[in-house]
């Protein structure tokens, strides 16, 4: 593949905001985007699910941008937006037509500088509700909803930054109070805590100075304390079983892993390829389709800025039992554990990894977000164009070596989630 | 505290920046040829990262599906990948994954859409591979046994989410069970159950030939030289006759009622109000995808800011359409907090009832136009959209230059005309209203808006 590089330009405005431009004039449309380094790993015990309830409350209106009309003026540009919350940051973007980039800068700034006074009772407790029926609708009445939060709470111990969901307990979402939205904006909300990253068709130099005069008079705030969420130590055997309203038992079998950035990430994401992506994958193969064990088998490793999460998670076919499956899914594990993995089918995992990063680096707005987040994690938004290299450089040892440390019991929580009995 | 530095010069906050005109769109330049094998093909140049995102469009679609065979249309591309007469499927899943390209068919009840996406340094190799398991899938009775099975546990473990038995007995209800657009795409169990390797080979010979087809091509690519090389690599796929998309039957009007489905426990009701749509070639389209906009399309329509934004009801409420060659489903959709089911439908019917009764607001119309025709640069940015975009013009024969015109059709909308399309296609009291949820409390409620059918969560599993 040709080498693949995105030119981009980095400056920090006084305040401490950090601001990234990158020129691409393939379209007519730029992207703004917004990352503060605050998620969920932040939030206070007794109020998981905070800094996400924040996220939707930021769509709530600021001093200049009334109630309900930032969705209004976005899409009477043309433009979309959204926003999201992750253990480790929370993002609000919006890709508009490129004449549109102005009113991105306002609208953003506007949240950044000019939100506080604005907060009421009114849009907190609509907001709450609101998010109790995204937990409802998206995890609580979906099959098997509740498994990514069980684990979590396996993996990490008791007082982990990482250990609850960041979507909340319904508790917590109840007790959020207008002091908390005040505390965290003043904490968290500064521009010494976020990256501002433009793309698109626009000028460099433009650029910077919009940003200067959207963001520059937004005062430093005082510094963020930051969270780092500890490797556990490895465990024994940690393994759960949870009854829920499916037909079919599904395996979940989660390891930690290194995380984004660090020296082994990218082994672990292409030893993920090599187990469960595309129809010859191990996995698949052996389970889906030699075997007939499974309905499915997918692998994924999350991009977290402290300890990474990764999980295989496969569901049963018709009279297959979890315990056969999870020993079909053992086996191949403790096979790449002792014997690593082939040289061609490594090649493969990286075509498909590849391909993958390209296409997704393709839009302007999936792009800034990696832009952002390598500026968040790593005070480096050019780590995008090292990633290419990073993959193409894994060896069949670094994938074996990063086997051999992170897939192994200790490293293991195993979760079945089966058929609740008749009642 | 602030860095001694001369402070830029105040801006006023007090309204949004003028914005200048908006860009003009770059809309893709085809260049068009025909294989010596009938096949058409379509180029456009893409290129501003190494990779090609390639469609073959073929006029064949769940209405193709013989009596009693619901899903053949799906099983059979779902088994074009399962081995070829050179290639056993493990072989074939090693070629696409080796070159880390991606495969997919995707079998609407308009036609059938085969993506393959590539990185354009393997885009002979990847070219080579689609060619091969178009013309000579093997239809292996090994491998199609198989994908019958897992097209039955598909089905199976669909019957365990809410959303998804909403969907499922919402175009049952609006188009009956005998009608292609009222099952989902890829059939029920008792149709499953009869597919074999005979019958996918037989619609495979029917219908998957060069004549009618329509290959697309977006990317890292020089259109000049791709005839030649094409119709080398097409040249093996050459038989059939000419095929022409078959459309479905017209609709009936669908039967009013309220369909239940009795999930005790659930927090949420999955609640589903809708009826058949419009056409894609419908001169009424533009004003009713206004429209739409208006009603529930976008984040600031009407029944997402009662429901979402005024009640906290919900997570999201919007209605939807899907405009076929025929008139396809448009319904309103939502989950709500399961405590306020009766009130939700009562609300979304208010909204439906408002909608007929006057003419939108100004600012709403405008709003809706903005959105829908504003946003066109943003659908033509990266390969795959441009390729979405032209496949979609493919299908339903809409003209080359159909986009260039797009702004000025809806900008065109009036009010009067929506306030026409919403009393012509708004029409609740003939539709079904299908909740899927913990709903036994509300029965008595629910009646107001028509008769009950309850069904059991236990008997909704069985099919």
């Amino acid at each position: 593949m040709s080498k693949i590089e995105f030119p981009l330009e980095e400056r920090r405005l006084p305040n401490g905001l950090r601001v990234v431009v990158q020129e691409d004039h393939t379209a007519p449309v730029a992207a703004v985007h917004v990352m503060y380094h605050v998620g969920s790993k932040h939030e206070r015990p007794g109020r998981t699910g905070f800094a996400h309830l924040f996220e939707h409350l930021l769509f709530q209106g600021s001093e200049h941008v009334a109630e309900d009309k930032i969705f209004e003026y976005v899409q009477n540009a043309g433009g979309t937006l959204n926003g999201t919350t992750w253990f480790d940051r929370t993002n609000y973007f919006e890709t508009l037509p490129s004449n549109a980039l102005e009113l991105g800068l306002w609208l953003e700034s506007d949240r950044m500088g000019f939100f506080e006074s604005t907060i009421s009772h009114d849009k907190l407790n609509n907001q709450r509700e609101v998010v109790k029926n995204e937990r409802r609708q998206a995890y609580e009445n979906r099959p098997y909803g509740l498994a990514i939060e069980t684990i979590l709470r396996l993996a990490y111990p008791e007082g982990h930054p990482y250990r609850h969901p960041t979507i909340g307990y319904m508790q917590d979402l109840d007790a959020a109070t207008l002091e908390d939205v005040r505390e965290f904006f003043r904490t968290f909300y500064t521009p010494n805590n976020a990256v501002l990253v433009l793309a698109g068709d626009l000028h460099a130099r433009g650029a910077f100075d919009l940003a200067e005069r959207y963001f520059g008079e937004i005062p430093r705030g005082p510094a963020a304390s930051q969270v780092r969420a500890p490797t556990p130590e490895p465990n024994e055997g940690v393994r759960e079983t949870l009854y829920d309203r499916v037909q079919f038992p599904r395996v979940y079998i989660f390891h930690h892993a290194p995380a984004f950035g660090d020296p082994g990430f990218e082994a672990t994401d292409l030893l993920s390829y090599v187990l469960a992506s595309g129809k010859s994958s191990r996995l698949y193969r052996k389970l889906v389709y030699t075997e007939r064990l499974a309905q499915d088998v997918s692998a994924q490793l999350w991009p977290t800025e402290d300890v990474g999460s990764s999980l295989i998670v496969a569901t049963a076919r018709p009279d297959v039992d979890a315990q056969r499956l999870e020993a079909a899914i053992r086996e191949m594990l403790d096979d790449v554990v002792a014997r690593g993995v082939g040289v061609r089918e490594l090649q493969g995992a990286k075509n498909r990894a590849l391909h993958d990063l390209v296409t997704h680096l393709d839009g302007i707005g999936p792009r800034s977000e990696v832009f952002a987040t390598a500026a968040t994690y790593l005070s480096n938004p050019g780590y995008v164009n090292e990633i290419f290299e990073r993959y193409a450089s894994v060896t069949p040892e670094d994938v074996a070596r990063v086997a051999r440390t992170w897939f192994v019991p200790g490293r293991r929580v195993v979760l079945h989630v089966l058929p609740q009995p008749a009642r | 505290m602030r860095t001694a530095r001369a402070a830029p010069a105040r801006i006023d906050r007090s309204r949004p920046p003028e914005l200048r005109p908006a860009p003009a769109i770059r809309l893709p330049r085809y260049h068009r040829s025909t294989l010596r094998n009938g096949l058409r093909v379509l180029a456009v140049r893409h290129d501003d990262l190494p990779q090609v995102a390639v469609d073959l469009v073929l006029p064949v679609s769940t209405s193709n599906d013989p009596p009693g065979l619901g899903g053949l249309a799906v099983l059979t591309a779902r088994a074009l990948t399962e081995g070829t007469r050179t290639k056993s499927a493990q072989e074939v899943a090693e070629a696409f994954d080796e070159l880390g390209v991606s495969f997919a068919a995707e079998v609407g009840h308009d036609a059938t859409v085969l993506t393959l996406d590539c990185l354009a340094s393997v885009l002979e190799d990847a070219l080579r591979l689609l060619v091969e398991v178009v013309a000579e899938p093997a239809f292996d009775p090994k491998e199609v046994n198989r994908l019958r099975d897992e097209r039955l546990d598909e089905i199976a473990r669909g019957m365990d989410e809410p959303r998804i038995v909403a969907n499922l007995r919402l175009v049952e209800s609006i188009f009956g069970p005998d009608h292609p657009s009222g099952r989902p795409e890829g059939g029920w169990k008792e149709d499953v159950q009869r597919i074999d390797a005979e019958a996918a080979r037989r619609f495979h010979a029917r219908w998957y030939t060069p004549r009618g087809a329509t290959l697309l091509l977006v990317g890292d690519l020089e259109p000049r030289e791709l005839p030649g090389l094409l119709d080398s690599l097409f040249g093996p796929w050459s038989a059939g006759g000419s095929v022409e998309a078959t459309a479905p039957p017209e609709p009936l009007v669908p039967a009013h009622g309220v369909w239940a489905v009795q999930r005790p426990g659930s927090p949420q009701s999955e609640i589903r109000i809708g009826g058949v749509g419009i056409g894609r070639s419908d001169p009424d389209y533009f004003a009713f995808k206004v429209q739409n906009a208006i009603l529930g399309g976008l984040f600031n329509s009407r029944i997402n800011m009662n429901l979402r934004e005024e009640k906290g009801w919900t997570y999201g409420a919007y209605t939807r359409f899907e405009a076929r060659r025929r008139r396809g489903p448009f319904y309103a959709t939502t989950a709500v907090d399961a405590a306020v089911t009766p009130d939700a439908v009562a609300e979304m019917l208010g909204e439906m009832e408002r909608v007929r009764k006057s003419r939108p607001r100004e600012d709403e119309l405008s709003l809706a136009k903005n959105a829908l025709t504003l946003s066109l640069p943003r659908l033509f940015e990266t390969p795959g959209q441009v390729a979405a975009q032209m496949s979609e013009q493919v299908v339903y024969g809409l003209p080359e230059d159909y986009w260039e015109g797009y702004g000025a059709a809806i900008s065109r909308v009036t009010a009067r005309e929506v306030l026409r399309v919403a009393r012509r296609y708004v029409r609740p009291e003939t539709w079904p209203i299908v909740v899927a949820g913990d709903v036994e409390s509300h029965l008595s409620k629910l009646a107001r808006f028509g008769d009950v059918t309850l069904e059991d969560w236990s008997t909704v599993r069985a099919r």
